[in-house]
């Protein structure tokens, strides 16, 4: 029954991770690209808490006569990548925002070619 | 204690400087500025003395090392100094300083360009030092974020575009090194370089191993735009101001490439990557020269230039790391990377900053445009004195660094196979100097008029500070390439060997050799000016790219890398 659970888990986070990594690569708006890239973050920060939670069982607060705890590394890892994940997704709107301003667009392709006709 | 202070010294103070410098700007009074622009100098000055006082510390490839926060075991980061990263920390912080110097004159003016710049030194220093691999993840955040910032500096949409392709590959690899962190974490339990190397040594060899190295290799190798990794490098560089475009092709595509020895050295079944990417870089250096030929924008052609340089540099460090570090070619191959990088990193500055004034003052950046129009421009005469040596060093003329660094390489290298595709590449380079040194050379251009038939008033012509430092890299192009000997004896003793090479920069077969190339060279340049040449360089600039393209690049390389880990002998 475990097993099945951990499994569906791990599905939906690759389904995120695919949705986010799809959404990057084919999505032509700036927007939905960014939004993509933070989708992308949020899977890996998903993977790093269920997956880093099974490495051992009891809550991590060190205390006499309990062993076997939970791994606490991992959460402790992805608050870091989740800080920085904020700053460049809050960067990557500033961006689309200013070119948005300057182009009236927030396809890529068109702002592309504005781009092609300024050089 | 002492030596721990030494350690972290070259990040905390450009880090403190920055913040003073944003304080500074609070100040009401009109030092203000002033007192800015002192704080910058002082920080950058004072974190290159410090790497001045770990000189006798890493000498004879001995190293530093240091725990943050002093915490022991799994949860402190480890941070290592040594030789390899303090070399490439002195290259950081000098090419830094110049583009600051330059930015005084030519922009961006902006205090705050010069808050980041110490930011970014700090984050280079640390890219280099960390030991830890979640650490090297931030780290090379950092240096992703100060890089973007400066990027968008510049004026346009072109700079902005540029700026969010870059930052949005460069997160997705991150991603993809973040991945690569986990499943070796979930294998080893350790973060650390040296805990995992341990956990490693008697470990087989799974495919969950060598798809976490694949990811985290493929994720630095994207910030160093190795083949085929490249594609979000020419627009950032040929959009970003010129100061930072000096930066970026000097010192940030560098930084990642030797943070990641110690990977790659430390991880027993990571070195085998080092034989591909070595070949990658061999290619690397033709295809990125054949692309840079074929451009008419000035710092575009530069920017594939770069991927060129960084592909010679790659083809020794790759082999030196697949050789591991108790081969005996391993100290040579290594020096010729490392003093490669800093050769080109000064030339290369050197034509960003210099051409730089020159695109200023003519108001394009298109070659065509350029043309005989600067016979006009007495003062562009001094600065063409000054990019002469740029210009002649990237031809690989002897005396130069250019010829130096590639005599050095072919050296290194001893008859492998991959030393053709370094004089092929150098031929291309000397075709490529002839192109971009063309507007000098070319004869004069109408004036253009107005409508109302005057001719139209020229933008003045750069002065002071600017062309200085245009001069004075120039002379240190001249000084480096022909200390080549002192230069190589001395990282070689840095590293630990006690190999001392006789180079003979101006021997019968280096003379021979830099004739046939420039002979060779100026053949192509002719070629590539005729009808025929101009349809095939055309053809090479129009060729399909896409941002797909990018991303597929960034999965077939990583999935590459890892069936290459997985499989190697």
């Amino acid at each position: 029954m475990i097993e099945t659970f951990i499994l569906i888990e791990r599905i939906l986070v690759g389904a995120i991770f695919l949705t986010g990594f799809g959404s990057v690569i084919f999505d032509s708006n700036l927007v939905k690209k960014i939004i993509g890239l933070s989708l992308l973050n949020s899977a890996v920060v998903i993977l790093f808490v269920l997956e880093g939670s099974r490495i051992g069982e009891n809550t991590p607060i060190l205390e006499p006569g309990i062993e076997n705890v939970v791994d606490p590394l991992p959460q402790a890892l992805v608050l870091t990548a989740i800080v920085i994940g904020v700053c460049v997704t809050a960067f990557a709107l500033a961006l689309a925002r200013h070119l948005y301003i300057s182009t009236g667009t927030f396809d890529i392709d068109r702002i592309r070619s504005q781009v092609h006709d300024e050089n | 204690m002492k030596t721990d202070l030494l350690i972290f010294g070259p990040v905390i103070l450009p880090l403190v400087g920055s913040a003073l410098v944003l304080l500074l700007k609070f100040l009401p009074s009109a030092w203000s500025k002033f007192l800015q622009h002192a704080a910058i100098l002082i920080f950058l000055v004072c974190s290159l003395l410090l790497l001045g006082l770990q000189y006798p510390l890493v000498h004879g490839g001995q190293s530093l090392t240091g725990i943050v926060g002093q915490w022991q075991g799994p949860l402190g980061i480890a941070w290592k100094q040594d030789p390899v990263s303090w070399i490439s920390s002195v290259l950081g912080l000098v090419l830094i300083l110049f583009a600051w110097l330059y930015s005084l004159d030519r922009g961006p003016s902006n205090t705050t360009f010069g808050a980041i710049l110490l930011v970014q030194a700090s984050g280079i220093a640390a890219t280099l030092l960390t030991h830890d691999l979640f650490n090297l993840f931030v780290c090379l955040e950092i240096l992703g974020i100060t890089s973007y910032i400066m990027i968008a500096m510049n004026k346009g949409n072109g700079a902005k575009l540029a700026s969010l392709t870059y930052l949005l590959l460069s997160a997705a690899s991150m991603i993809f090194y973040l991945l690569g962190l986990y499943g070796l974490y979930r294998l080893t339990g350790a973060l650390s370089l040296n805990d995992i190397g341990q956990a490693l040594t008697n470990t087989p060899l799974t495919t969950s191993l060598a798809a976490s190295l694949g990811l985290i290799i493929a994720g630095v190798a994207l910030r160093s735009a190795l083949l085929p990794l490249y594609g979000w490098l020419p627009e950032a560089h040929a959009q970003a101001p010129h100061a930072v475009s000096a930066i970026l092709s000097g010192v940030m595509i560098k930084t990642p490439l030797f943070a990641l020895t110690r990977i790659l050295l430390e991880i027993p079944a990571a070195r085998t990557v080092g034989l591909p990417l070595s070949w990658a870089g061999a290619i690397a250096a033709v295809v990125g020269s054949l692309i840079a030929l074929s451009q008419t924008h000035l710092k575009r052609a530069l920017a594939y230039s770069t991927i060129s340089q960084i592909g010679f540099v790659v083809a020794a460090w790759g082999k030196a790391v697949y050789l591991g570090a108790a081969h005996p070619d391993f100290h040579i191959l290594m020096t010729a990377a490392l003093v490669y990088a800093f050769f080109h990193a000064l030339y290369k500055s050197q034509l960003f900053l210099g051409l730089g004034l020159v695109t200023d003052t003519m108001g394009s950046y298109q070659l065509e445009s350029l043309k005989g129009g600067l016979s006009r421009q007495h003062r562009l005469r001094f600065i063409f004195a000054g990019l002469m040596f740029g210009y002649l060093s990237m031809a690989g003329i002897p005396g130069l660094a250019g010829h130096s660094g590639k005599t050095l390489l072919s050296f290194a290298l001893d008859r492998d196979i991959k030393d053709v595709f370094i004089v092929a590449a150098g031929v291309l380079s000397v075709a490529l100097a002839l192109k971009l040194s063309r507007p000098f050379w070319t004869g004069g251009r109408k004036i253009p008029e107005s409508e109302s038939g005057q001719p139209t008033p020229q933008p003045p012509a750069p002065q002071g500070l600017a062309s200085m430092i245009v001069l004075i890299q120039g002379v240190m192009i001249l000084a480096l390439g022909l200390g080549l000997e002192p230069c190589v004896h001395f990282v070689l003793s840095l590293l630990g060997s006690s190999h001392r090479p006789s180079l003979g920069i101006f021997g019968i077969d280096a003379i021979l050799k830099s004739t046939a190339s420039v002979g060779l060279g100026m053949g192509v340049f002719f070629l590539s000016t005729s009808r025929y040449g101009k349809i095939l360089l055309e053809k090479i600039r129009d060729r399909p790219r896409g941002f797909e393209g990018l991303f597929a690049a960034l999965m077939t390389g990583s999935v590459f890398l890892a069936a290459w880990i997985y499989l190697a002998p």
